[in-house]
């Protein structure tokens, strides 16, 4: 009770963030038992006839569900692999640099790309990448190759995706790694100078160590969402030519629940995904516990 | 002060509680009365507790206020809250001066709340279904069959056999003229859900071939007959800026899209296109051609023009706007559409299917009972007799040239013989007849409860069209079949298989048109495929429901 009251701000804080993942986390799950009913908005949910796992049958003896869920699944690994390191880079290159006015310039023109919508991101994706008129492959015309339909091909989906999150998001990933980079001791690298440490040293014995545990965090947080990348995206790029890379799970569910009404088969969808992210994430920080002695939990 | 805190922690974890259970129990079953009694509106208050208890017999409360024929329909006013699809092309319905003299004839009063626009309307349908919470009429709601199935056997579209033949004479007197129409519409478990829009005029049927005259002179060629002459004037056509722009942006052959290209060219090569899919029935037997060798050939054929650059390329990106305005801006030189209502046809032709493939051409063309969904009644409706006759009006003479041509004064005339007419200026119009009529009526974007016959079809069977459609006549099929009704699990079965079916084969020949795949190995890793996914599957389901109708 003491321990209550000492700290009441910190717990009257904290009970918002809490309501609302009672209400739009917590609450919501309640409906996952649809994916085990053939919903009937007449029966309601608790009074659906139960079905089973027809809904995970139907989706594992359908045609496409290996692609939908490697593609999802490469989509993400592309991203991480790719993407996770380079903002640490751009952090660590802002942080070295001197002038301060340039500095500011190149944080600023690094996170505009942030705050584009996803839905105007693909149409400048479209007009860009068009084989007919589109700024890439005119400059690929400049060197004598032949236009490339980078968005009319299941080829290039993963690649066009994966570098256009990389250009949009690096800069806005860094800002958390720039802060951390602040947080580290002048002291400590005033010590590796006298040491003699080039400035290549000073990066990776202080700089790195600085922040490998933000890095591991937000590490295992990113692959925790490795099943759930951005429906609307991969929704937008796609059409008929590129769906053998194109068709994700979070699009499947789209299509089967929302337009085509099947309730019951999207939910076990999602649900199926949900878990996977859960395994994958439990994983994540296992491995994480070991090797870099930082973790989740 | 400390218990107060903990009362004020205990106090909120109970309204979020409540909140949870609150949000638990919305959806279950026992609001199904409300939504009819909010629709039932200010008039009949009094009368709502009443209703309560004739729900579930066969007729409504409110069966007393109907008068069994004229106008008003009934005698004291009633609200019918309706759901539908306002077309692309269409004004806002409540704008529409059909429904305020409508509105005015019957004394029936129509709440548009829920007539949503077509962007995002498929994902707004199916919330609504899910909701439980229902309007009292299905206008234009583009329902499809599986809806009518699965809704109408969940017991949330009202039945409707029971009223049309007594509330809704003109559709009856459809049905007994054309009985086709009620295999069409019947579900497996016997029950009429949705009305169908009826068209006994043919020509709306179909899409024609159009042909650029005016290319065709430039270039010094004859009108095409055949597959080899069609090549070609298509090479001809190549390369010539005909309307002298200085941009390349005229295209030989042009479509909407990459599978209604094949189904065009499948005719030619002689096939018919049954149950609204690749099917085709012949001696009472079901069979599809999506792996036979004459398919594999139209499709090399389609690959060769494509290779040449004589098929505009967007056709596998492009959306239909886009395809609109090169049907407007007369980019095509042979282009297909129903009618010549999105441009000006003074330059164009409507010529016959390609003959030198088949010893028969086909042509693609839907059943009398065109559109399937156009009208259905919510079980939870109070006021179902009066909706039947509000809608059979519609599939009348005079309800049909409503429907058609709009307000007599307004938008239309009759002439000495009592013809109707749109007036002056409405079929010419800059914009397209369509946009102009889809301003005051629902028809035009097709799916609109409707009768369409020789005497009301100024609009879209112009004379053109009418010409056009004459050397498409010889090539119907003798039976044209619609696309069957199944029951809920067999139609369940059926929408898995062809969701993998079409994918496969729509990537799979998108690739071999552009030559991004091959004719030798890639066709038969194709065949195999698709028959690996459930052809047979898929056809045999075809085939038990051709049986079925055959009884």
């Amino acid at each position: 009770m003491k321990k209550i009251k000492s700290k009441w701000q910190l717990l009257f804080m904290f009970a918002f963030p809490l309501l609302w993942y009672i209400i739009f986390c917590y609450v919501p799950m309640y409906g996952l038992q649809l994916a085990f009913r053939d919903y009937n908005p007449r029966l309601g949910y608790l009074r659906s006839p139960l079905v089973g796992l027809r809904w995970f049958q139907q989706f594992f003896s359908s045609y496409y569900w290996k692609d939908a869920v490697w593609n999802t699944f490469s989509i993400s690994l592309y991203s991480i692999l790719i993407g996770f390191p380079i903002p640490i880079l751009l952090a660590i290159i802002i942080n070295e640099l001197q002038g301060k006015r340039f500095k500011k310039v190149l944080q600023n023109i690094t996170y505009i790309p942030h705050f584009i919508s996803t839905v105007v991101l693909c149409g400048m994706l479209y007009l860009f990448l068009s084989p007919q008129y589109g700024i890439v492959n005119t400059f690929l015309g400049m060197f004598g190759i032949e236009p490339v339909g980078f968005l009319e091909s299941s080829k290039y989906f993963k690649g066009v995706y994966v570098a256009s999150e990389i250009w949009q998001e690096s800069g806005w990933s860094s800002i958390i790694y720039i802060a951390a980079l602040a947080g580290i001791d002048p002291a400590l690298y005033e010590a590796a100078k006298i040491d003699g440490a080039g400035r290549v040293k000073r990066i990776w014995h202080v700089s790195l160590p600085g922040i490998i545990p933000t890095i591991v965090t937000l590490l295992i947080l990113k692959i925790g969402q490795i099943m759930s990348i951005g429906f609307e995206k991969a929704y937008i790029l796609q059409n008929d030519l590129n769906l053998k890379s194109s068709e994700i799970i979070s699009t499947l569910i789209y299509k089967q629940g929302i337009l085509q009404g099947n309730v019951g088969y999207a939910t076990a969808l999602g649900l199926m995904n949900s878990c996977l992210n859960l395994l994958l994430i439990v994983l994540a920080n296992k491995f994480c516990k070991k090797f870099f002695e930082t973790s989740l939990w | 002060m400390k218990r107060k805190k903990a009362l004020a922690v205990l106090l909120t974890l109970g309204m979020a509680l409540g909140m949870l259970s609150g949000c638990g129990s919305e959806p279950s079953a026992d609001k199904a009365g409300e939504p009819a009694d909010a629709a039932a509106g200010k008039d009949t208050a009094g009368e709502t507790q009443e209703a309560e208890g004739g729900e579930s017999g066969g007729q409504s409360a409110q069966a007393g206020n109907v008068n069994a024929e004229g106008f008003p329909i009934v005698n004291e006013q009633i609200t019918l809250r309706v759901f539908g699809q306002q077309g692309p092309v269409q004004a806002k319905w409540d704008t529409m001066g059909m429904w305020k003299k409508y509105q005015e004839m019957t004394n029936i009063n129509l709440d548009f709340t829920d007539v949503l626009p077509a962007e995002g309307y498929d994902e707004k349908k199916s919330l609504m279904w899910a909701s439980n919470e229902y309007p009292d009429i299905f206008v234009r709601a583009q329902l499809n069959n599986s809806e009518i199935v699965k809704y109408g056997s969940m017991g949330i579209l009202a039945p409707l056999e029971d009223l049309i033949p007594v509330y809704a004479p003109n559709m009856q007197k459809l049905i007994d003229e054309d009985p086709a129409i009620l295999s069409r519409i019947t579900a497996p478990d016997g029950h009429i859900y949705a009305l169908p829009a009826v068209f006994t005029l043919t020509a709306a049927r179909d899409d024609k071939f159009w042909m650029n005259k005016s290319w065709l002179e430039q270039v010094g060629k004859e009108v095409p007959e055949t597959v080899d002459e069609l090549e070609e004037v298509l090479r001809s056509f190549k390369g010539v800026d005909f309307n002298g722009n200085g941009e390349a942006d005229e295209y030989p052959m042009g479509i909407s899209d990459a599978p209604t290209l094949i189904r065009r060219f499948a005719g030619v090569w002689g096939y018919q296109y049954q149950f609204g899919t690749y099917l085709e029935v012949k001696d009472g037997k079901v069979s599809t051609y999506l792996t036979d060798d004459g398919f594999k050939e139209e499709l090399q054929w389609l690959a060769k023009m494509y290779g040449e650059g004589l098929i505009d390329p967007e056709i596998f990106t492009q959306e239909y706007a886009k395809y609109a305005a090169k049907m407007a801006g007369q980019q095509m030189g042979l282009f297909f559409n129903q009618a010549d209502d999105t441009f000006d046809s003074a330059n164009f032709v409507g010529i016959a299917p390609f003959k030198g493939k088949a010893d028969r051409q086909y042509v693609e063309s839907a059943p009398a009972a065109r559109d399937n969904g156009v009208f259905a009644i919510c079980a939870d409706c109070e006021n179902k007799e009066a909706a039947m006759r509000w809608i059979d009006y519609f599939y009348g003479y005079e309800g049909s040239i409503l429907m058609r041509y709009g307000v007599e004064g307004e938008n239309m005339y009759f002439d000495e013989e009592g013809k109707p007419h749109y007036n002056d200026g409405i079929l010419d119009s800059p914009e397209g007849s369509g946009t102009e009529i889809g301003k005051y009526t629902i028809w035009p974007g097709g799916g609109a409860p409707q009768w369409v016959n020789n005497d009301n079809c100024e609009a879209i069977a112009s004379e053109a069209t009418l010409k056009a459609q004459e050397a498409l006549d010889p090539c119907l099929p003798d039976q044209i079949y619609a696309a069957p009704l199944l029951e809920q699990e067999v139609s369940d079965r059926l929408s898995v298989l062809w969701t993998d079916l079409e994918s496969y084969m729509k990537e799979t020949t998108a690739k071999l048109i552009r030559g991004e795949l091959n004719f030798e190995g890639d066709w038969d890793t194709y065949v195999e495929t698709m028959n690996k996914i459930g052809l047979e599957e898929w056809v045999s389901i075809y085939q038990a429901a051709y049986d079925v109708l055959g009884e």
